[in-house]
């Protein structure tokens, strides 16, 4: 792929998700919606997948929806908890156009000008990428440890897992510091010296 | 050649987990590094690897001081290490993209070439579009290999490449070991699987962060008695042959393998 059609792709992806926030409309979001199934298909992503992700990460949309209801009235809360499924896909449909790779050498490209300031966008482009190869690796942990206390005998419906949140978020906080010293260990096999 | 002088490690105010660390490695050998766990293994591989520095004495890999940053990246040029858990080494899914990432670093030429020479030779370049953390834990640890190879580096280190795959997949690793050492790399491969020490000309064994002792392949029927005071078992070949040289059966093996061993007992039998 050109690197001038990365960049383009880069730039939409990145103006849509702002564009996202501004949606107020049901009727709207339903139309993106539809657009995103049309994309899916027409790039031949897996539908399945795309639900399968948003299932993992429906708990944490369902607890800010339920927050915003207090917060906020129920249509607006409603709108967000949409607004970040649409995110969450569309940033799915993203990953499977460039990879993360790729997007580290879009962002290193971008911000090339930073060099007059001697900041090195190559360890800014690396670390996005880093944090964007990791959304798998969370997704994985997160099944795993629900699977751990599953065969714990926790009853893990999404109700008792918003109600018990620290036994999921405290052990994979525990491992992804693990994973960040692992990855600093690969880096390095890898001959990446940060400046 | 490697050189290791009175290396230790220790993580700040905790105990030594190596110490006085002494040996050399030639060009072309094949060591094997055999201890229980949490004998030191790991962080043995990693300190020779570069990617740890020592707390104590030094490590030359050639004319490089593994301590001097300066020479990092020469040092990645020369010693390419695999880790245990493959999926700890992947960075990029995309196969090709995880192992360029380590050529671009490197700054080195022919990336799409290395790529596909490396893939060829770990019998993954079908892969090479795929996303590797879809892959099988053989195949995950294959792609870790390609990565390692396609730099070129004249030593390789092992860390337990084994450990997590299945038995077809060991196979596979064992293969791609025996050519590499068929190819002249140096090879440095750290197991606690006993049978697979056989594959080195050499075998070291670590206990509680010390070499206690170190031998030539050929000198193991000598050594057996000092294998087991290390609570290392016996590999199952040796211990065959030994079996066997107690009914009066005398059997020199040459390639040490279980098939060798097989013809062997065969062409006894049949005189």
């Amino acid at each position: 792929m050109a690197r001038i059609f990365k960049i383009i792709i880069f730039l939409s992806f990145f103006t849509y998700m702002v564009a996202i926030f501004w949606v107020k409309d049901y009727a709207v979001l339903l139309a993106l919606i539809c657009i995103h199934i049309i994309l899916m298909i027409l790039l031949k992503i897996n539908l399945n997948q795309a639900l399968k992700n948003l299932a993992t990460i429906s708990i944490f949309i369902i607890f800010t929806v339920v927050i915003n209801i207090f917060a906020m009235s129920f249509k607006e809360a409603i709108i967000i908890g949409i607004r970040l499924a649409i995110i969450c896909n569309a940033t799915y449909i993203f990953t499977k156009i460039l990879t993360p790779y790729q997007i580290a050498e879009v962002i290193k490209d971008l911000l090339t000008p930073l060099k007059l300031v001697k900041v090195n966008p190559e360890n800014i482009a690396i670390m996005i990428s880093i944090a964007i190869a990791f959304i798998p690796i969370l997704s994985r942990e997160l099944h795993n440890i629900i699977y751990s206390l599953k065969s714990k005998g926790l009853n893990t419906s999404i109700i008792n897992l918003l109600k018990n949140m620290n036994l999921i978020m405290t052990p994979l906080f525990v491992s992804m510091l693990r994973k960040v010293n692992e990855v600093e260990y690969a880096l390095k096999a890898k001959g990446y010296q940060a400046e | 050649m490697i050189k290791l002088s009175d290396v230790g490690f220790s993580y700040k105010g905790k105990e030594k987990i190596l110490k006085n660390i002494n040996f050399n490695i030639k060009e072309g050998e094949c060591i094997a590094v055999i201890g229980k766990n949490g004998s030191g293994k790991s962080t043995l591989a990693r300190l020779i690897a570069g990617i740890d520095v020592p707390t104590q004495g030094n490590i030359m890999i050639d004319e490089i001081d593994t301590s001097n940053k300066n020479d990092f990246m020469q040092l990645r040029k020369k010693i390419g290490i695999v880790f245990q858990n493959p999926e700890n080494q992947i960075i990029f899914g995309k196969v090709h993209d995880d192992i360029a990432f380590s050529l671009k670093n490197l700054k080195l030429d022919n990336i799409e070439d290395r790529i596909q020479s490396a893939l060829e030779k770990t019998q993954m370049l079908e892969y090479k579009n795929r996303d590797a953390f879809e892959l099988s834990m053989g195949q995950k640890q294959r792609i870790t290999i390609a990565g390692v190879l396609a730099v070129g580096t004249k030593y390789i280190i092992l860390d337990e490449p084994t450990s997590m795959i299945d038995p077809k997949g060991k196979e596979e690793i064992y293969k791609i070991v025996s050519n590499l050492k068929r190819d002249g790399h140096t090879v440095i491969y750290i197991t606690n699987v006993i049978d697979e020490i056989l594959m080195a000309d050499r075998i070291i064994i670590l206990d509680n962060g010390e070499i206690v002792h170190s031998f030539n392949k050929e000198k193991i029927f000598e050594n057996i008695e000092k294998i087991e005071q290390c609570d290392v078992k016996i590999p199952t070949i040796v211990n065959t042959i030994l079996e066997l040289r107690k009914v009066g059966i005398q059997i020199e093996p040459e390639k040490w393998t279980m098939e060798e061993l097989v013809s062997k007992i065969v062409q006894v039998c049949k005189k």
